[in-house]
């Protein structure tokens, strides 16, 4: 995995995955959700783990991941039922090291996500993971 | 909607809550079905997920700002590690309140996750626009003027590639080794269709439902065929505006003609364009939702 490497692009229903989302938080919360608009947090609610999803993993054997930070960043309008594209991109990798020493790969990965109708870009979320080899 | 957003006005604590295990591993098979895959999903729930703390803080939004809120900025950061069982807790303040030119105010809060001892194990940042009201008709006018109608808008230079005119004519079964210039070649010197002209975006971002969109027609009138190495300049003009009752809704269309030219200024070809977009509008937003 490299800076710049591009997953293969997903095209997702902002429908669907507003859905499964409001169950799980729990009904409660869920009744105040009005339907529309939709944040981008709701469509891509885990942007590192989307990109895992997507291919774009490290190549160590048994590295480990651990989400660290997300950063959703808005630009249009999204509503219930509409399809959506999502690039992803390795935006930033740097090595580190764990509190005992181990060594780490800190990954950024960027996902765009683009209306597919119109191919209007309506925001980015952002995900930060840190990689441990062979951690449980 | 009375709730005034003063600085350092801190929200109902939520919770606390307890989530267990199988709960938390819905979510991650949620995300799995989600993308199509299951890498989440194989990494089970041994931890509360972070991306299950952040849709927590956002789903709360609603009731702290008693309003859905409209575009926003979020970020989340997971400072510690917090188990499936153990009781957490959901609350935040407003961090600034800023008025933008259109008249909407942009609530900026610090929001958290607190594990049992207090301790936080996630913060977030969330800008939110409120007070986007729905308007209560299309902007007809506003377009207007944005196209420009009546006006030459724009001008691009496209040449006729070979390799456009083999694709195409694959795509359409003629051929893969035929390079003759089909009639359809004319739609694609269209630089609303190339994304080249965009004059017209604001509309994405119209507070009304949108039920539907797309080409409504396509029509060209030309003086000799294209053949392959035509460099043509393509000429935008907006002809027409208007909107009408449509069984998805108010249908808004907009009609555009593209003048194309040869390297030597002879008229090649005249298309004209019609694209429509749908809206719920006024009396039709209950329905929508």
């Amino acid at each position: 995995m490299r800076v710049g490497d591009v997953a293969v692009p997903h095209r997702i229903d902002a429908g669907e995955v507003g859905l499964w989302q409001h169950e799980l938080v729990g009904p409660g919360v869920a009744a105040t959700l009005d339907p529309n608009p939709l944040l981008l947090v709701d469509v891509l609610p885990d942007p590192a783990a989307f990109a895992l999803a997507s291919g774009l993993r490290p190549s160590g054997e048994g590295a480990r991941g651990r989400d660290t930070e997300s950063v959703w960043d808005q630009r249009g309008r999204i509503d219930r039922g509409d399809a959506l594209f999502v690039v992803t991109t390795v935006a930033d990798l740097s090595d580190g090291a764990a509190a005992d020493g181990t060594a780490s790969v800190r990954a950024e990965f960027r996902n765009d996500v683009y209306q597919a109708g119109t191919g209007r870009h309506v925001g980015s979320a952002t995900g930060v993971m840190l990689f441990v080899s062979g951690a449980s | 909607m009375t709730a005034s957003f003063e600085v350092g006005h801190a929200f109902a604590v939520h919770g606390p809550l307890e989530p267990d295990a199988e709960l938390l591993r819905r979510w991650t098979a949620a995300h799995a079905a989600a993308v199509e895959a299951s890498a989440t999903a194989a990494e089970g729930a041994a931890t509360v997920p972070g991306s299950w703390k952040a849709a927590m803080l956002r789903a709360l939004l609603p009731q702290w700002l008693e309003r859905t809120p409209g575009l926003a900025s979020f970020g989340v950061r997971h400072h510690a590690v917090d188990q499936p069982g153990e009781p957490l807790t959901f609350g935040g303040s407003v961090r600034e309140v800023q008025v933008d030119e259109a008249g909407r105010r942009a609530v900026t809060c610090d929001l958290w996750c607190r594990a049992a001892g207090g301790a936080l194990t996630t913060t977030a940042r969330v800008t939110a626009l409120l007070d986007d009201p729905a308007p209560a008709q299309l902007p007809l006018d506003a377009l207007r003027n944005a196209l420009r109608v009546g006006e030459d808008v724009a001008a691009f230079t496209y040449r006729v590639e070979s390799n456009d005119v083999l694709r195409l004519n694959d795509a359409l079964g003629v051929g893969r080794d035929d390079d003759t210039v089909p009639t359809t070649y004319f739609a694609l010197l269209d630089p609303v269709e190339r994304r080249d002209l965009d004059l017209d975006g604001f509309l994405e971002e119209l507070a009304l439902p949108r039920t539907g969109g797309g080409n409504a027609f396509n029509e060209v009138i030309y003086e000799r065929p294209l053949q392959v190495g035509d460099v043509l300049t393509v000429t935008t003009r907006y002809t027409d505006v208007y909107e009408k009752p449509g069984s998805r809704g108010t249908l808004l269309f907009r009609v555009r003609i593209n003048e194309m030219r040869d390297d030597r200024g002879r008229l090649v070809a005249t298309s004209r364009c019609g694209h429509v977009l749908g809206f719920r509008v006024a009396s039709g937003q209950g329905a929508a939702s």
